[in-house]
């Protein structure tokens, strides 16, 4: 064991003693209820899952079929499993009974067709629960000791290692079908090793899979699937930086004096980043909080010439001197995503657990002293479950990244000001546009919250407020930044009443709030008022069940209410009262 | 390690194990004299006391020995 905690049987006791004492749901968490179906003995696997499925959050009920009666139970439409109403069923295979069918074979030919017939059976079973609406996760094979070849067992089924390999190939492959999801106990065999994995006492004693001292690890393996099918992802690493990305401290050590490539220790920092940036293709968001000042963080990433993880790959970067569970709510919120998809990986003992005392929802791994052990403590938390790939998981990372970069730029900056005016936003302002007005009509019809009179305006409307420019003026606004381009943004329709240029409808886009594009937008309205030579700007607010957001936005700029209409509150503002406030916001050429 | 320093950790285990206090183990002990103490509970006390002890009990040990008595002859027989 490079990184995890040995398995022992005091652990494995304590969690059998956890998994008896739930039995009513004081803690009012959802309940999830699981079928246990199995060809071995499984008694003392049912209450270690029920306690590992309460460490995932969730109060478990779990309905535990009769051993070794999988197949009558699934092909009985009036069975105990289908009466039970348990939405999951766990289908737990037994290497040593697969072991016996093997040695049953009467010759070489069934016996090299033992995997596809086993696989048919099994899939019989799977499809026929499937076909009822349960949701299956079935066990795949641990893997054996017995070759009987040597090193030759590997090419032939028939030896009992070449045999289990094809089988849980072939289950595997079938599983990308979708019909069901694998536990794969052959991976967990693997990782304790088979010597130790599989206990044959046990096994002839009492039909145990495996020793008992594994049977945590199998059943948290098996609750993170299950905790997965209920939402339950992790989606993004928060990465500390010093001793945790590269050995030494920044600060003191200098780009040139940290660990990072170079000797064994520094190699094994390099192989961590690589293991860090796969995970990014997989889909993860990668983001760092670090305390450290962000010049010098940056530094190593830039001029560091073994540092892997680029600048660009990091979808949020946090380098500052506040406590790290603030710094981690912030990224949470810069991403829009809840703090229980996030991974915490600190070398930091104080760190882990300060984040863990204010944030409990927030995963925090126990790393090891050495960073040879990080990879495999990450690998046995089960934190990187995964529903599936798609080519949407590759491109991830990069979308949270441009939107992140805005709002992380806000916390690098001291002020407001200073933030807004690094933006460098560019509003393109026109009167409606015939190739946009399918746009503009659009954002009236969408937008909701940023609306002042919920007016619909649709494209034949637009298109008359736009032609009518003795009365009337329109105004579609772009913006674009340092980052990236937001399109389409706010479009405004007035007409004139009296001698006030009268506001019909105002609706901004929700993303671009807090940026001083509304008050860009009435100072040119008030330009407008000028040229035409009108009073002022008349605006209404009509109250929605979804705008009050905007109740105050005519009040901010000074108007005063008027005499309230029959629809809601009107607010007036002379041209010569109006004190535009200042902007970073500056036109385009055109 | 004496044939007490054994009684005295077997001692812990089992009450520990079988959620009794009270448990007093003497050679004459058996499963019946220790209310949970099954077929089932057995498998993981023998597993204790072999992770407890540093050993590894024969099959015929997990599964054939008579009373406490046995099964500290069996841990004696393995520390050496």
């Amino acid at each position: 064991m490079t990184g995890a905690t040995a398995p022992t049987n005091t652990a494995y006791l304590a969690m059998v003693r956890r998994g008896n004492e739930l039995v009513h749901n004081t803690g009012g968490l959802p309940v999830l209820e699981v079928a246990i179906m199995a060809d071995h003995a499984t008694q003392q696997f049912v209450f270690v899952l029920k306690a590992a499925l309460e460490e995932e959050g969730f109060f478990p009920v779990i309905h535990e079929s009769d051993y070794g009666t999988a197949a009558f139970e699934a092909f009985d439409g009036n069975s105990d499993l289908y009466a039970s109403g348990s939405g999951t069923v766990y289908f737990s295979m037994a290497m040593q009974k697969y072991r016996a069918r093997f040695y049953e074979a009467p010759d070489a030919a069934v016996r090299e067709a033992l995997p596809q017939a086993f696989l048919d059976e099994v899939l019989g079973i799977i499809g026929a629960m499937a076909e009822k609406g349960l949701k299956v996760i079935a066990s795949n094979l641990a893997l054996p000791l017995e070759r009987m070849f040597g090193n030759y067992a590997l090419m032939t089924a028939q030896s009992l290692w070449g045999s289990v390999l094809r089988f849980n190939q072939m289950l595997a492959h079938a599983a990308l079908g979708g019909m069901f999801r694998v536990n794969d106990v052959m991976y967990l065999g693997n990782r304790f090793g088979a010597e130790a994995f599989m206990d044959e006492r046990l096994w002839q004693h009492s039909k145990y899979l495996c020793a008992n001292r594994f049977l945590p690890d199998l059943a948290r393996q098996l609750a993170r699937t299950l905790a997965v099918q209920q939402g339950k992802v992790s989606k993004c690493l928060v990465l500390d930086l010093d001793n945790t990305l590269w050995g030494g401290v920044i600060g003191d050590d200098g780009v040139d004096g940290i660990v990072l490539g170079g000797d064994a220790e520094g190699e094994a920092y390099v192989l961590f980043q690589r293991y860090l940036l796969a995970l990014k293709q997989r889909g993860y968001i990668l983001t760092v909080c670090s305390k450290n000042n962000e010049e010098t963080a940056l530094d190593v990433f830039r001029s560091h010439p073994e540092m892997l993880i680029r600048e660009e790959d990091v979808a949020v970067f946090v380098a500052n001197w506040n406590d790290k569970a603030a710094n981690i709510e912030y990224i949470a919120s810069v991403l829009n995503i809840g703090l229980e998809s996030l991974v915490f990986i600190d070398d930091s003992a104080f760190e882990r657990n300060q984040v863990r005392q204010a944030l409990p929802m927030v995963s925090v791994p126990e790393l090891p002293e050495d960073v040879t052990g990080y990879i495999a403590v990450l690998e046995s938390t089960g934190l990187l479950e995964a529903t599936g790939f798609s080519d949407a998981d590759a491109l991830r990372s990069q979308m949270y990244r441009e939107e992140a970069k805005r709002s992380s730029q806000k916390l690098r900056h001291g002020n407001i000001d200073d933030y807004l005016r690094s933006l460098e936003m560019v509003v393109e302002l026109r009167p409606f546009q015939d190739a946009d007005m399918g746009r503009v009509a659009q954002l009236f019809q969408r937008s909701n919250q940023f609306n002042l009179r919920t007016q619909r305006l649709d494209e034949r409307q637009c298109r008359a407020f736009r032609d009518d420019n003795l009365h009337c003026v329109t105004l579609q606004a772009r913006l674009r930044d340092c980052f990236g381009d937001y399109g389409l943004i706010s479009a405004i329709a007035c007409n004139t009443i009296n001698g006030w240029l009268n506001v019909v409808e105002l609706v901004m886009s929700c993303r671009v709030l807090k940026r001083g594009v509304e008050s860009y937008l009435m100072t040119q309205l008030f330009e407008h008022c000028r040229r035409m030579g009108l009073k002022g700007v008349r605006g209404e607010y009509i109250a929605t069940t979804k705008n009050a957001m905007v109740q105050g936005f005519y009040h901010q700029f000074g108007f005063e209410p008027a005499t309230p209409s029959e629809a809601g509150d009107v607010w007036l503002l002379p041209v010569e009262r109006y004190v535009a406030q200042p902007t970073f916001i500056s036109p385009t050429a055109t | 390690m004496t044939p007490e320093d054994i009684y005295t950790r077997l001692q812990k285990i089992f009450r520990e194990l079988f959620e009794d206090d009270a448990i007093v183990l003497t050679p004459e002990t058996t499963a019946r004299n220790v209310e949970r103490w099954d077929s089932l509970s057995h498998v993981d006390m023998m597993v204790m006391v072999e992770e407890s002890f540093g050993i590894r009990f024969s099959t015929r040990e997990v599964t054939g020995l008579a009373n406490v008595g046995q099964l500290v002859q069996a841990i004696e027989r393995r520390i050496g």
